[in-house]
């Protein structure tokens, strides 16, 4: 039965800002293993991890704090000695025991045994609490229904690279007018549909939230360089990079313009409360957690479009073909309608599988004129037209890989681990990698072989 | 037979001509879209130039460059840029310079300078990997091209010709090819002009006269006459520790005081990809280049500061010249030559992207030169005159990929047997077209 408000969440809105999810059943081992788990045991005991290409070394106390909170909110860890009420979790101390709960015993052990089941388990608990994964698709798509929800969340164009600014240097300039005047053509020049938002009322809100972030309290830094290692003197930051100050206002401005409680165009919110559903900083930690759940996909480097580039690989429908979609029952709209995660079958998606990756890696090789070119550029693009998740195009490049290697297609194909110099850019080396084998892989070169006869039989 | 021994089978047959079709004898457009000076081929080397194209930039070259009877009022620095830095690869700067270098080669600057002036110019290429960042590797870089490019050969000659050895029959055999007769020992001696001593006497004695260094003009006297010898017995032979002591000397004194005194009045250096020589430099490496050009080209205690003899053409892409500028002004150049600001245009040459009134005669002029009759000369075949607009437009009006373009159409349109080449055609082979203004749009509906 259809409702007119979507349920209000049972928890805080205020999810956790980590988005390795792998850390949810880490921990949940941790406890089982050892009898129960502490902050600082979390924090000593979690393994290493890779995030894109770059190493990371522990999880920070913030992390850790907000994982416990969200297992304690899914009822997967209790208090170790009484069973306190679930919403007292905002408070304990380094050394508070958490143990698991029969239910996260026995999340634990689908994690285990079956990831992905494990995976979907996770998405159901995220949407009860938050409501934010059924939520987010689904305003989604009521943005761009024509273009399948596919948005975009502006960022400054690329070749825009201003120098450092003194920290008072505050005011709104005509350089940054011109430079949101230029990011929002760019990406209406690619489609309207992506970003259908009025430029007059986008412009206001970029400079308000500039405003807003000029405003902001001085951060504080280390003194460079630290004469004594143990010292722990800091001092304000003297400047800022309005590039990225301008960045941040325009992802501001464009989370509260898209997805406020009141969807755009629209009059009647989507929450019965006031409360706005997402804030642009809780946004920075659900698309990344959204993409690993398979919800969607995103990419921030994509060649045309400055921003990220959003879009679902999951539809909510009355009823769909088991072999084209997972459906997940228990997420619903408020159509009724069951949220259904984009799933096709190897064979049916084959040849248009194996045409758009052959294409979009000549469109890549035209550009940049070698034969090697970025898997991750390849997969953004492939994944897009097909609504593919990340994952699923790892299952599906092997696959791919393995009959070229077999001559069953029409194709050669190389993939490579190296990085390449123009791929190693900080921000680039975040990005989530092509995993074959649960190996990253980062390079593809892709050659037609002459026997097309005998594959087209 | 060892295999070692053996020779490449050289096929009897005479090729077949599959261009026939289209009345060509070749693909007439380039394969890789730059200019490749010395190679023998005419679609890569500069030779195929439409002199209209770059009528504008020309004109400008000529009134920051050449003098014409008044050599103060040149610039003894010049730019030459492009209009933005995305067309800056292949849009005909380097073939630009190298028609500029033959022009002024031709006749030694007499019809450009109207016979006031007896110029050379030569085109000057920076190594990559940043081997020529330091200002005596620039040097190093100038004087190689003097030699190789036959300068310092053609002065020699010249000393030769006015040194009262040779006699006037002699000299009046000399021809157009100098360096077969007045710079070739072998025919001279033929000629019984007294080689060994008389002649390298004189020119000695010339030389000594203009103040040259005295082991120099040994070298001179002995090779100079000849780049390959000249680079064999004396460039060759110093090392990186003399350029780096050497403070500009060679160049800038005692080259200067040998061509001017054998009769040039000036010489231009036409220096491209002035990018590899600026990017690869540090701070101080910056700073210390731009304080050379002043003192060696300006205001300097040495003989070309004191002639203005050498100009300077410098080709830059806007971000060297980002990158350049402060710089240049804290040298004090910006006052004699504005790299930036309100001033630059007075000592900049823009290279514009081309446009249909030229793009559609360059391809004309291609197409012609690999005709196999002169009937047909002039006319687009097999292109339709709307596939060249279309070529152009999707080249971004940059001359080295129009002319790729146009390489590619033909060689799709005899692959798969195209009658004309059409506007959807070059649409076609331009796949790199959809990646410019399009999102190709999603294969699956997911909502159906």
């Amino acid at each position: 039965m259809s409702s007119r408000f979507w349920e209000s969440p049972k928890k805080s809105f205020n999810t956790g800002l980590f988005t390795d999810l792998k850390l949810f059943s880490e921990a949940m081992e941790i406890a089982k293993e050892q009898g129960y788990v502490t902050k600082k045991i979390l924090i000593d005991e979690l393994p290493q991890r890779v995030k894109g290409l770059l190493f990371v070394k522990n999880q920070s106390s913030r992390g850790i704090e907000d994982l416990i909170r969200e297992l304690r909110m899914f009822n997967w860890l209790k208090s170790y000695y009484s069973h306190q009420t679930l919403y007292n979790y905002s408070k304990f101390n380094e050394t508070a025991k958490f143990d698991l709960t029969n239910e996260g015993s026995k999340a634990y052990d689908l994690s285990k045994n079956d990831n992905k089941a494990f995976q979907r388990l996770l998405t159901i608990k995220m949407h009860d609490c938050y409501k934010i994964p059924g939520w987010f698709i689904n305003r989604l798509w009521i943005i761009n229904s024509e273009g399948q929800g596919e948005i975009v969340i502006p960022a400054p164009k690329k070749e825009w690279k201003p120098k450092s600014r003194e920290w008072d240097n505050k005011t709104w300039t005509e350089e940054l007018k011109e430079q949101a005047k230029q990011t929002f053509n760019a990406i209406t020049k690619v489609s309207e549909c992506i970003f259908p938002i009025d430029f007059y009322l986008w412009l206001d809100a970029v400079e308000k939230a500039w405003i807003r972030l000029s405003n902001a309290k001085q951060k504080k830094v280390a003194k460079q360089p630290r004469s004594n290692k143990n010292e722990k003197s800091k001092e304000k930051v003297k400047t800022f990079k309005p590039r990225r100050r301008l960045a941040s206002a325009m992802q501001e401005a464009t989370v509260k313009l898209l997805f406020s409680n009141i969807p755009p165009n629209s009059i009647k919110k989507d929450f019965s409360n006031n409360k706005e559903p997402i804030s642009p900083r809780i946004y920075n930690a659900w698309c990344p957690r959204l993409e690993k759940l398979e919800l969607l996909f995103y990419t921030d480097n994509h060649p045309l479009i400055p921003g990220r580039l959003i879009f679902p690989t999951s539809v909510f429908k009355k009823n769909a073909l088991n072999d084209e979609f997972e459906v997940l029952d228990k997420i619903k709209n408020l159509k009724d309608e069951k949220l259904c995660l984009h799933k096709p079958k190897w064979i049916n998606i084959r040849s248009k599988f194996l045409s758009i990756l052959k294409q979009e890696h000549q469109r890549l090789y035209n550009r940049i004129g070698s034969l090697y070119v970025s898997l991750l550029d390849v997969r953004d693009e492939v994944c897009r037209q097909l609504r593919l998740s990340a994952s699923n195009f790892d299952i599906f490049i092997k696959i791919a890989f393995v009959e070229s290697l077999k001559q069953e297609t029409n194709i050669s194909m190389s993939i490579e681990t190296d990085v390449r110099e123009d791929q190693r850019g900080a921000h680039r080396l975040v990005r989530r990698p092509v995993y074959i084998d649960g190996i990253p892989h980062s390079l593809i070169a892709i050659t037609e072989t002459l026997e097309l006869e005998r594959f087209s039989k | 037979m060892n295999d070692l021994f053996r020779k490449a089978l050289v096929s009897l047959k005479p090729r077949e001509n599959k261009y026939k079709k289209f009345a060509l004898s070749q693909n007439p457009f380039p394969f890789e879209p730059g200019v490749k000076l010395g190679n023998p081929d005419p679609r890569v080397n500069g030779t195929i130039y439409l002199r209209d194209l770059r009528k504008e930039e020309q004109d400008k070259f000529e009134k920051l460059i050449v003098p014409k009877g008044d050599r103060s009022s040149v610039n003894t620095i010049s730019f030459i840029m492009d209009w933005a830095t995305k067309s800056g690869r292949g849009i005909g700067k380097t073939a630009f310079l190298h028609h500029q270098k033959n022009r002024i080669m031709k006749d030694y600057g007499k019809e450009l300078s109207g016979n006031t002036e007896v110029l050379f110019a030569i085109h000057i290429i920076p190594s990559t990997e940043g081997k020529s960042r330091k200002f005596w590797q620039f040097n190093k870089l100038i004087a190689k091209a003097l030699i190789k490019q036959e300068i310092i050969a053609r002065a020699l000659w010249r000393l030769r010709y006015f040194s009262d050895v040779i006699t006037k029959d002699v000299l009046a055999e000399i021809g157009n090819n100098p360096s077969e007769t007045i710079g070739n020992d072998e025919w001279l001696s033929k000629q019984k002009v007294d080689v060994l001593f008389n002649l390298p006497r004189a020119v000695g004695s010339k030389l000594s006269e203009l103040g040259i260094n005295e082991e120099l003009i040994d070298k001179l006297k002995r090779y100079g006459h000849s780049s390959i010898e000249f680079e064999q017995k004396f460039f060759d032979n110093l090392s990186d520790r003399y350029w780096n002591n050497d403070e500009g000397r060679l160049i800038f004194n005692d080259f200067v005081k040998l061509l001017s005194g054998s009769g040039f009045t000036k010489g231009i250096l036409l220096v491209d990809n002035v990018e590899e020589i600026v990017v690869p430099q540090n701070t101080i490496e910056k700073r210390a280049f731009t304080n050379s050009i002043r003192y060696f080209f300006i205001d300097g205690a040495c003989e070309n500061s004191t002639l203005s003899f050498y100009s300077l053409l410098f080709t830059i892409h806007p971000y060297v010249q980002e990158l350049l500028a402060p710089h240049w002004k804290a040298s004090g150049l910006n006052r004699f030559s504005a790299l930036s600001g309100d001033k630059a245009d007075e000592y900049t040459i823009y290279f514009k992207p081309l446009n249909k009134e030229f793009a559609i005669p360059l391809a004309k002029e291609y197409l012609d030169y690999s005709r196999l009759s002169d009937d047909i000369k002039g006319s687009f075949e097999p292109f339709e005159p709307d596939s060249i607009e279309e070529a152009l437009i999707s080249s971004g009006g940059v001359p080295g990929e129009f002319l790729k373009l146009l390489h590619t159409a033909i060689e799709k349109a005899i692959e798969k047997n195209w009658e004309k080449i059409k506007p959807e055609n070059i649409k076609s082979i331009d796949k790199s077209k959809l990646s410019k203004d399009e999102l190709p749009p999603a294969q699956i509906n997911m909502k159906s």
